[in-house]
């Protein structure tokens, strides 16, 4: 009944929500017109006054002649006499040289609109934004809900000003087979060569003035100074739908698409701190409900996601502005040669020949953003960038993303510096002051940027690295210390950490500081070289389950993982146990851990280790970000091409087998015995005030 | 099927105008419920085409607990595919039209004859629910397709009796459906008790013949739907969908190249000189 209600109530939304925006049905003909239309493609042939590049999956052109071949004359086509066919073979179909098509629209507020008709794939179908002949922008179309009787769906960018920030028009408009994102990208999906879809009548609808103000801006001031629609970017308002992509406008799509996300999250989540949160989660989707605007409703989202408190969780977007970062590493430090004090974020690194980097010390202290001290200013950012997960590590790590973040609003930096190693009286400080709007902001929006640093710079919390390897060791005064990033199942991560500590060394520092999550098997080797199976068992996952776990359940699962031998066939229950695959060799050795930015195989290591029988003890500015579990990503609903996930289960330990432990862990992040932030007076002079303090422990044991 | 009883006399007449306007104008749209159907060939084009309302889902209901209905995400995790020996793979289809208008994975045709299976996650709960498929092959000469060497089967934790499978069967109560040269048919089961924590729907294909695969569903069922005609498939492959089960655990532990949630998929590669 329910479906039949469903199924009626869509006929009779359709009835009434088919609207005149865009071209219609010609009611004599039954095709599409674009007489109205103010910039239109028919796709009748290969399009005058573009360039059309048509390629294969391996990116190979085809010829000018098969080019014009897929134009075709269709009697059954959209409209005019023919469509375009591409996919399959046809994989990609480039049309470059949009912008100059499109001068009578430079101060309009406008909407790119395209039909499809499916014979076996779909086209996703982008408009390109370059500056300085560097990708910008890419906005991908949207099913709008418009549709024919016979198979054609109507796709749009959406209402978006033509300008990026007032300056500059899209250039490219490319069309490729769905297939290179569902299918030949994931490994375990494949492509067919034969099938084909039909693009037709593609038209730019002049929806009047542009919206978004032409103005200076910060991300503090945005709502104000640009509006519903617009964003602060590089210090100037921008389209929102450029920076975070199409909002679902129609109302029935929009609603569609809301009920489901809140669906999925509320009962695929697997993460118990994630469930218990749900009705914050649900209340801030409901403030999406009746918003019509672009600006808000992608960073709602992303907010709704961050109440999970799921260090996996990951929001989503069908849109994205392509990054520029400076090499300027920033995290927090304790401004200890300063009158003040305090902890405030220190530039860990400045390696870049940016004009930021150049001009930054290690050591420097940053004082003000914008005027507002950094948490303030972080705190003022309705979009900024947090970490999500445990809330207390959460909060030390929003640093990380602070410089990049101050980027993209070009706002203003104040830096303090102290050029000597005991505190500076007030006298002493020297202050720089950085505006990122005139030194990035400008040129970029004039078309000429300072070079650019595309690829993103890792900032690696410790301060100075026992190794530049992303897993490897080395030996001093008595102390080996192993470094690894994250937790990796490959031949060199596991065969370096099984020589790192077989045989075992005499004291151990175990430096995770950049620690990039990993794969639970790497994990369990690690644990099991450190941790006697006497001090700790297991690990599992366990998915959540509506009714409550009990150790009734417990077993159920547990023997049939026994049984039938696949976490798949058992309700996705993992036993990972300690110690069945290698001897805990080092179980004896002393152990100092160095943590940071801890998030899933760093929690599960950290979370491990403290099970130890012989010493260990955890150096950090904070808790881990308590990601117990593994991921599963969220379906495409919307076309989104920045894909968004959670965990599908979470995790209990066990120190024994008889232990009936159920405490789900997500969410709650492992304090560390000794909170260490690096200290100014260390960094000036290249000293790591973490690894200092580690060694004068281990030190102490063995005197 | 009168499942409109309880709706008043005026109402439910002005309701049938509609639902009659629709099913019409929706009888060569993917939007058409699968009730309206019988078996019959395509028919031939209207003569001029209508504008519709496609919803974002097709006609699936939101309350889905299939995670990854649509196939939008074949990664070895949603969607697992399968086979002992081969190395095909399945394919996303958009069809022009489909049973419930949602998109479909075709299981590939294989050189040999051997099982092949499509593992889907689904998420278990409290109370009855109805598991349903439909499943598709290509007529040759206008003739029916075998379907006897397909299986469905939903499979999980079971509480107080562990693992278990229960095996879908044709829905004797929905007519098949022809849409541009596919036969489809709908298999369902209902559960009173489902598994806990997460479950699989996973089709097979046992001798590789190739079949399509569109709107897994799985939802809250308080009362049992009255099938007609339901026929069991004996379960044919069990030992093979053991092995896929296993080999499921046996992937996931190896390292893995599929980027995290939250990078942004470059949209596409951009040739020098463009």
């Amino acid at each position: 009944m329910a479906n039949k209600l469903r199924a009626l109530s869509f006929c009779l939304a359709g009835l009434f929500s088919v609207t005149a925006l865009g071209a219609e049905l010609d009611p004599q003909s039954g095709r599409l017109s674009l007489k109205d239309a103010g910039f239109s493609l028919s796709f009748d042939a290969v399009p005058k006054g573009l360039v059309t590049t048509v390629q294969d999956k391996d990116f190979v052109d085809y010829s000018a002649s098969e080019i014009a071949s897929l134009f075709k004359a269709d009697p059954d086509g959209l409209e005019g006499s023919g469509a375009l066919t591409m996919g399959g073979k046809y994989y990609f179909v480039i049309f470059t040289g949009l912008d100059s098509l499109l001068d009578d629209y430079h101060d309009r507020r406008v909407e790119f609109r395209i039909w499809e008709k499916p014979k076996g794939t779909r086209a996703t179908v982008c408009v390109r934004w370059d500056i300085a002949d560097e990708r910008a922008s890419t906005l991908c179309f949207q099913p709008t809900g418009r549709a024919t009787d016979d198979g054609w769906q109507e796709l749009s960018s959406g209402p978006v000003d033509l300008l990026a920030g007032g300056v500059f028009a899209p250039k490219y408009m490319f069309l490729m087979d769905e297939h290179y994102r569902s299918g030949d990208q994931r490994f375990y999906a494949g492509f067919d060569p034969a099938t084909r879809v039909l693009i037709d009548a593609f038209e730019v609808v002049d929806l009047g003035p542009a919206v978004v103000p032409r103005a200076s801006c910060s991300m503090v001031d945005e709502l104000l100074t640009c509006g519903d629609e617009g964003v602060c970017l590089y210090g100037r308002c921008v389209d929102a739908a450029m920076v975070d992509g199409v909002v679902p406008r129609d109302p029935t799509v929009r609603k569609d698409y809301l009920d489901r996300l809140v669906f999925i999250v509320s009962n695929f989540a697997g993460a118990k701190v994630a469930h218990a949160r749900i009705k914050e989660f649900e209340a801030a989707i409901d403030d999406l409900r009746g918003v019509t605007t672009g600006a808000s409703f992608w960073p709602t989202i992303s907010r709704a996601m961050r109440l999970l408190r799921d260090a996996h969780a990951r929001r989503m977007a069908s849109s994205y502005w392509t990054s520029e970062y400076l090499h300027t590493c920033i995290h927090g430090g304790e401004a200890d040669l300063l009158p003040g004090g305090g902890q405030l974020p220190m530039v860990f690194a400045a390696q870049g020949s940016d004009p930021v980097s150049s001009k930054l010390k290690e050591g420097d202290i940053l004082v003000s953003v914008d005027g507002l001290s950094p948490y303030d200013w972080i705190d003022a950012v309705a979009r900024y960038p947090h970490v999500f997960g445990d809330p207390e590590s959460a909060r030390i790590l929003a640093l990380e993303n602070l410089i990049t973040t101050a980027l993209r609003s070009g706002a203003t930096l104040r830096f303090a510096r102290c050029d000597k190693a005991t505190p500076c009286t007030a006298g002493e400080v020297t202050y720089l002051e950085l505006d990122l709007a005139k030194i990035f902001g400008e040129p970029y929006w004039q078309g000429t940027p300072p070079p650019w640093q595309q690829q993103r710079k890792t900032c690696d919390w410790r301060f100075r690295r026992a190794s530049n390897a992303s897993v490897g060791y080395s030996d001093e005064d008595g102390i080996r210390t192993l470094l690894i990033n994250g937790a990796y199942n490959t031949n060199t991560w596991m065969d370096t950490v099984t020589k790192a500590l077989s045989p075992p060394p005499g004291a151990l520092i175990l430096d995770q500081r950049l620690a990039l999550g990993g794969e639970i098997l790497a994990v369990q080797r690690l644990v099991s070289l450190l941790v006697s199976a006497d001090d700790l068992h297991a690990m599992e996952f366990v998915p959540w389950i509506d009714s409550g776990l009990d150790s009734d359940l417990l077993k159920t699962l547990r023997d049939c993982l026994i049984k039938k031998q696949s976490q798949a066939a058992c309700g996705y229950f993992e036993h990972i146990g300690i110690g069945a695959l290698v001897s805990s060799v080092a179980e004896d050795t002393p152990v100092a851990l160095l943590n940071a930015h801890d998030v899933s195989a760093n929690d599960f290591i950290t979370k491990a280790l403290t099970y130890r029988t012989a010493p260990i003890r955890i150096f950090a500015p904070g808790p881990t970000l308590g990601g117990f579990g593994p991921i599963m990503q969220m379906p495409i609903m919307f076309g989104e091409i920045v894909y968004g996930g959670f965990q599908y289960a979470d995790s209990i330990f066990l120190a024994s087998p008889s232990d009936a432990n159920m405490d789900l862990l997500t969410g709650a992040g492992v304090k560390p015995d000794e909170i260490v932030i690096q200290k100014q007076s260390d960094a000036v002079q290249g000293i790591d005030t973490v690894t200092v303090r580690a060694r004068a422990w281990l030190k102490g044991l063995n005197p | 099927m009168n499942r409109a009883g309880t709706i008043p006399g005026v109402l439910l007449l002005l309701l049938l105008l509609f639902v009659r306007g629709c099913s019409q104008t929706a009888a060569r749209n993917d939007a058409a419920i699968a009730e309206d159907a019988t078996v019959a060939p395509d028919l031939a084009p209207p003569p001029l085409r209508k504008l519709v309302q496609k919803p974002l889902f097709g006609q699936m209901p939101l309350d889905n607990r299939v995670s990854h209905p649509e196939f939008t995400i074949i990664d070895g995790l949603s969607w697992f595919p399968w086979c002992e020996k081969c190395h095909d793979l399945p394919v996303r289809m958009f069809l022009p039209s489909t049973p419930l208008g949602q998109p479909a994975a075709r299981l590939p045709t294989l050189g040999q004859e051997e099982p092949f299976h499509l593992i889907g996650m689904v998420k278990g709960m409290d109370g009855p629910l109805e598991v349903s498929v439909w499943l598709g092959r290509k007529m040759v000469d206008s003739k029916t397709p075998d379907f006897s060497d397909t299986e469905a089967a939903f499979v999980g934790v079971f509480p107080e009796k562990g693992y278990g499978e229960v095996f879908l069967a044709e829905d004797g109560s929905t007519k098949p459906r022809v849409l541009d040269g596919i036969h489809w048919m709908r298999t369902a089961v209902w559960l009173k008790e489902p598994p806990v924590g997460w479950a699989n729907l996973i089709v097979t294909d046992s001798l590789g013949h190739g079949l399509y695969v569109t709107s897994p569903i799985v939802i809250p069922m308080p009362t049992q739907p009255k099938y007609q005609q339901l026929r069991s498939r004996p379960q044919r492959v069990g030992s093979s969908r053991a092995r896929a089960l296993v080999a499921w655990r046996a992937v996931r532990r190896k390292p893995r190249g599929v980027p995290e949630p939250g990078r942004p998929f470059d949209p596409w590669y951009f040739p020098p000189g463009h």
